[in-house]
């Protein structure tokens, strides 16, 4: 392979690195109209009465909206699928708030000193209700977060709005308490996860402007420009065909712009006005008033022989959704689909459990989402477990877990929302990803724990992960190929780069299946007038599914190329092939340089245009694997943990742009070691986000995570576009529980709480 | 918002403005500013202190005086030219990021007051005095901060400059504990300074951040420790001494009783780290 493979810069790198304008701020139009957000300082109330007058008449401001003056659909923001699996309980504007930070009135104005002084001058008057503040008393408790009857799911989903149950799930496979009484050994734990905050460097933005024809126009830092369209369709009652989404470069997203935030704000303001608008939500709005990872707890039990066979796994978990149910269900169900399958020969395991509404801030989309929650709960009790059967938890994993070729049936009953399909594994190369793993982390020598001094003790722990690559029968992704005079190709995809280097990986698809460089392949991405439709990017999914269309696309190009070149030729088709460069006769002398075909067949003979498409779903899912290795230094005198090493051994197939892959998976690890050492999330009493900066909310620095060491396993698979699987979530879920069990093999303490803070060890310790 | 902004040269003229503006001295601004934009501080007048003509960084009597306006950067060259006082420099390297090391000062340290302020950890340590213009008042820095952001300071006065003594042979250890390894701010920190004659203590110096409404340091303590032998023994009982005095409070942070229990062990870690040590 020439250009997969091939380490590349990114496409945008430089112009990035210039500080090109390029960012949804940047290319707002100059004059649009400053929107900003009054929020509720109160966790639960219903507004009473809203007195804009004097904030109306300060000068400069255009415009002031409320829920009286909006179209009171009800929505979900989460970009995924349609039917969405998220219950429909969102309105632009609403007369309850269900959190601090809830929308209370949309203000827009020429600049913005005045906008900030309106935000002041308006009149609020609330009934304030008892709020819902913790998740474990959620259900029936005597407030009820959606009383309103137009909320509603759009399937079965397990929703019931009047005991703040956003969606529920379960599913049994064997009998698990008898098979419990067949185990020899048998351990339980419950687990707590908590709200983790995505930190996108650029915060969330958007602007609107109407076109001359009138239509809405909008320009977001979303992963999903196609839902967006969509949701403020639906949302304003307009015609899809009235709105464009363009998706310029965005700052990062890691899922938490995977549904509309801004959007709709100034959508109103520019409907109501038709003026352009912008909204740049401030870093405290990002934390206080956009998503949040779902908080969740579980409770596991695991039973197995005593010869090491794990028989039994029982996950029964409660999901905390905050106010609004994004991606409640789904979220809840990758715990389990994402890590039951890693343990495929259990004769029983059940997985079972509630989402509900809290008065806090909403949960949403996050990079790993579900799984890294699972993942901590499950991986951290199979050491338990080991532990109590006498086993090097390495040992024990070996024996247990799935490999190559084999199935779990948890494929077939666990989807996204709903039932998934049946999945015989192609790719699996996990048993090679443990030993490279241990190799690199010599643990060896180092497991458990070696005593470094009095109070510094050094222990190492693993855990191992998997993910999925889109959601099988349901993410679709579409790519268009158009052939240049110059003999270069316009690539159109709806994929959204989200800074993760998408657009130049489909270029290198693309140009390995046309032979010619990437540098030929001009991409053009997240347009919903000028790209075809993609899901957009999540679920781990651009490579595999909008890799797999752009494959095609180019395929059915390399051949429209073939026939046209042997056309102007004047020979039979079979026998003319393309290298990239010539149209050539496969057994003779004549050959014709692609430039030249492009150019006749604009301007002078057979004239056309070379175009092709493809779109593609996958029938599966293949899930990428990896092993992670946490080195531990404890100190027990101040519960400081410092991370030395995190190796992680990745299966994701073919790396298509091998550096590319490598900072993917590196930054999930850190967003996960993030999850597990420093990012802690606390309320006030009444319900108000504190850590709701970036001096209360740590995340790591540099200094903090260590050697970070990715290795990628060699593998293939199939059905992938050249070998490839996915690779933008799979770093982030083993860091909790391979570090946890590191502090464990270290010290004997077992947190079971993210994050693991020194105060919670030193406390254990004591 | 800010709409006044002043830049007084002379001390008179600093001193007039303060009175008739009320407005915020600032240098560096890297607290006031973050300050004023999360609504923490309510001004539209700040007061730039850069263009004072003020003294220089200077050692006399034995004494290191460290004017306003004088960054923790350059403060860290100083005492590396000169060799003074090597626990500053572990001290002010765990200030902030290379950024606010650049900007911030200490003397704006002092004047906020903080518990949790690393540079006022290290004035209490090295017995420093305040200096206050126009009135010329030298004040000991434990009079001088009266409790969280609170200062004794009149209405027409500002902090000069402080004055530090300047220490020789002394052993120390200083150790803050953060959430992370980088641009924190202390949950619990410890500076320890001894001087030794003969395996007994002839000077010890003892300050805990975080911890309490101030700086925590007892000289009665200290005085009561003069001649003792230095073994483990000594240290628990300071241990327990300070695991006692200490009033620490729970923030988003962490929890008082963590931070307790810190005190208790960072003692004894000081003294490990000294007198214990093994190197692998």
């Amino acid at each position: 392979m020439k250009e997969v493979t091939r380490k590349i810069p990114k496409k945008d790198a430089l112009g990035l690195l210039l500080g090109k304008p390029v960012y949804t701020d940047d290319i707002a139009p100059e004059n649009s109209l400053i929107v900003k957000i009054l929020r509720s300082p109160h966790a639960f109330a219903r507004i009473k009465n809203i007195d804009t007058s004097e904030a109306e008449k300060i000068e400069g401001i255009e415009c002031i909206i409320t829920h009286l003056d909006l179209p009171r659909n009800p929505i979900t923001r989460a970009g995924q699928g349609y039917p969405e699996p998220s219950p429909h309980d969102w309105y632009i504007l609403d007369e309850y708030v269900r959190y601090v930070g809830d929308e209370v009135a949309i203000i827009a104005g020429k600049n913005e000193q005045c906008v900030e002084e309106a935000l002041q001058k308006i009149k609020v008057e609330y009934e304030i209700f008892e709020p819902v503040l913790d998740f474990e008393k959620a259900e029936d408790h005597p407030s009820i977060i959606h009383p309103e009857k137009e909320s509603h799911p759009m399937f079965e989903i397990g929703f019931d709005a009047e005991k703040n149950i956003a969606a529920s799930y379960e599913m049994e496979i064997g009998n698990i308490e008898e098979e419990l009484k067949n185990c020899d050994v048998v351990v339980h734990q419950r687990y707590y996860t908590q709200a983790q905050a995505h930190v996108a460097f650029e915060p969330h933005t958007a602007a609107s402007y109407l076109d001359m024809h009138g239509r809405l126009v909008i320009i977001s830092s979303t992963q999903v420009p196609f839902h967006v369209r969509r949701i403020i369709a639906e949302a304003f009652g307009l015609p899809i065909k009235d709105i464009r989404v363009i998706k310029p470069r965005i700052g990062g997203g890691f899922g938490g712009k995977q549904a509309i935030h801004g959007e709709p704000f100034v959508a109103a303001v520019t409907l109501k006005t038709g003026k352009p608008a912008k909204i740049v939500y401030t870093r405290q709005e990002v934390f206080e008033a956009t998503y949040t990872r779902h908080p969740m707890r579980y409770d596991i039990t695991l039973g197995a022989t005593k010869d090491g066979k794990l028989k039994v796994i029982d996950m029964q978990g409660l999901s905390d959704t905050g106010a609004y149910g994004e991606h409640a269900l789904t979220t809840f169900m990758v715990a389990g689909s994402k890590t039951l399958p890693l343990y495929n020969k259990v004769s029983a395991v059940r997985f079972t459990g509630k989402v509900v509404y809290t008065n806090k801030v909403p949960a949403g989309a996050f990079r790993g989402y579900g799984a890294i929650q699972g993942n901590f709960a499950l991986e951290s009790t199979i050491d338990m477990l080991a532990e109590k059967l006498g086993m090097d938890p390495v040992e024990f994993r070996k024996k247990n877990m799935i490999a190559e070729g084999e199935t779990s049936p948890i494929f077939k009953i666990m989807g996204e929302g709903r039932e998934g399909v049946e999945m015989f594994v192609r790719s699996c190369k996990l048993n090679e990803c443990v030993e490279e793993g241990m190799k690199l982390i010599n643990w060896k020598e180092k497991y458990p724990r070696v005593k470094i001094s009095e109070t510094k003790i050094r222990g190492v722990g693993m855990a191992i992960a998997m993910q999925g690559s889109g959601i099988a029968n349901i993410d679709m992704g579409a790519a268009i190929l158009k052939l240049n005079d110059d003999g270069s190709f316009n690539l159109l995809i709806g994929a959204t780069d989200l800074g993760t280097g998408s657009d130049t990986i489909l270029a290198q698809i693309a140009a390995e299946v046309l032979n010619v460089p990437t540098e030929n392949i001009i991409v053009y991405s997240s347009d919903t007038d000028l790209t075809p439709f993609d899901v957009g990017a999540y679920a781990s999914s651009t490579t595999y599914v909008s890799g797999n269309a752009v494959k095609r696309a180019a395929e059915k190009m390399k051949k429209l190329i073939i026939k046209e070149g042997a056309r102007k030729l004047g020979i039979e088709e079979s026998k003319v092939d393309f290298d990239g460069n010539y149209i050539y006769e496969i057994n003779g002398d004549k050959k014709l340089p692609l430039k030249e075909l492009a150019t006749v067949l604009y301007y002078t003979e057979n004239q056309k245009q070379l175009i092709t498409d493809a779109s593609y779903v996958g029938e599966e899912s293949p899930p990428p694997f990896m092993a992670g290795f946490a080195e531990v230094e404890v100190d027990i005198e101040t519960g400081k943990v410092k991370l030395i090493n995190y190796v992680a051994v990745v299966d994701c197939g073919t790396t298509i742009n091998p550096n590319l892959a490598k900072i993917q998976v590196e930054g999930g690890l850190v967003q996960g070691i993030g999850m597990t050492l420093f990012e802690d999330v606390k309320y006030s009493p009444n319900g108000k986000l504190l850590t709701n900066n970036l001096m209360h909310y740590k995340i790591p620095s540099r200094l903090d995570i260590g050697n970070i060491i990715v290795k990628f396993a060699e593998s293939y698979e199939p059905t992938g576009p050249f070998g490839a699987k996915s690779v933008a979530e799979i770093g982030i879920d083993t860091p909790p529980a391979a570090i946890a069990n590191a502090i464990y093999n270290a010290v004997g303490i077992r947190i079971t709480s993210l994050p693991i803070t020194p105060e919670k060890i030193l406390m254990s310790l004591k | 918002m800010i709409k006044n902004y002043f830049r007084p040269s002379t001390i008179d003229e600093l001193s007039e403005l303060k009175i008739k503006t009320n407005g915020y001295l600032f240098s560096g601004g890297t607290d006031l500013f973050v300050k004023i934009r999360a609504g923490a501080i309510n001004t539209d007048t700040v007061i730039d202190t850069k263009y004072l003509e003020n003294e220089e960084l200077k050692i006399e009597n034995k004494k290191l005086f460290i004017p306003l306006n004088t960054t923790y950067t350059e403060l860290r060259k100083f005492i590396k030219a000169n060799q003074i006082n090597p626990i500053i420099e572990n001290i002010v390297k765990t200030i902030g990021s290379p950024m606010i090391r650049n900007r911030g000062t200490p003397v704006g340290n002092i004047a906020n007051a903080s518990p949790a302020g690393d540079f006022v950890l290290a004035s209490y340590l090295l017995n420093a005095s305040v200096i206050l213009k126009p009135s010329s008042k030298k004040i000991p820095v434990e009079e001088f901060i009266k409790g969280p952001g609170k200062i004794e300071l009149e209405k027409e006065e500002f902090i000069y400059g402080i004055e530090l003594e300047i220490l020789d042979d002394y052993k120390f250890y200083f150790e803050k504990v953060g959430r992370r390894n980088a641009m924190i701010i202390s949950i619990a920190s410890i500076g320890l300074l001894i001087k030794e004659d003969n395996e007994k203590i002839k000077d010890i110096r003892i300050a805990f951040g975080s911890v309490a409404p101030t700086i925590l340091r007892n000289k009665e303590i200290e005085k009561s420790l003069i001649g003792e032998k230095i073994d483990k023994n000594l240290f628990k009982y300071l241990a327990n001494e300070f695991f006692n005095l200490s009033s620490p409070i729970t923030d988003v942070r962490a929890s008082k009783e963590y931070r307790k229990q810190l005190v208790y062990n960072l003692t004894l870690k000081a003294y490990i780290n000294l007198y214990e040590k093994v190197v692998i």
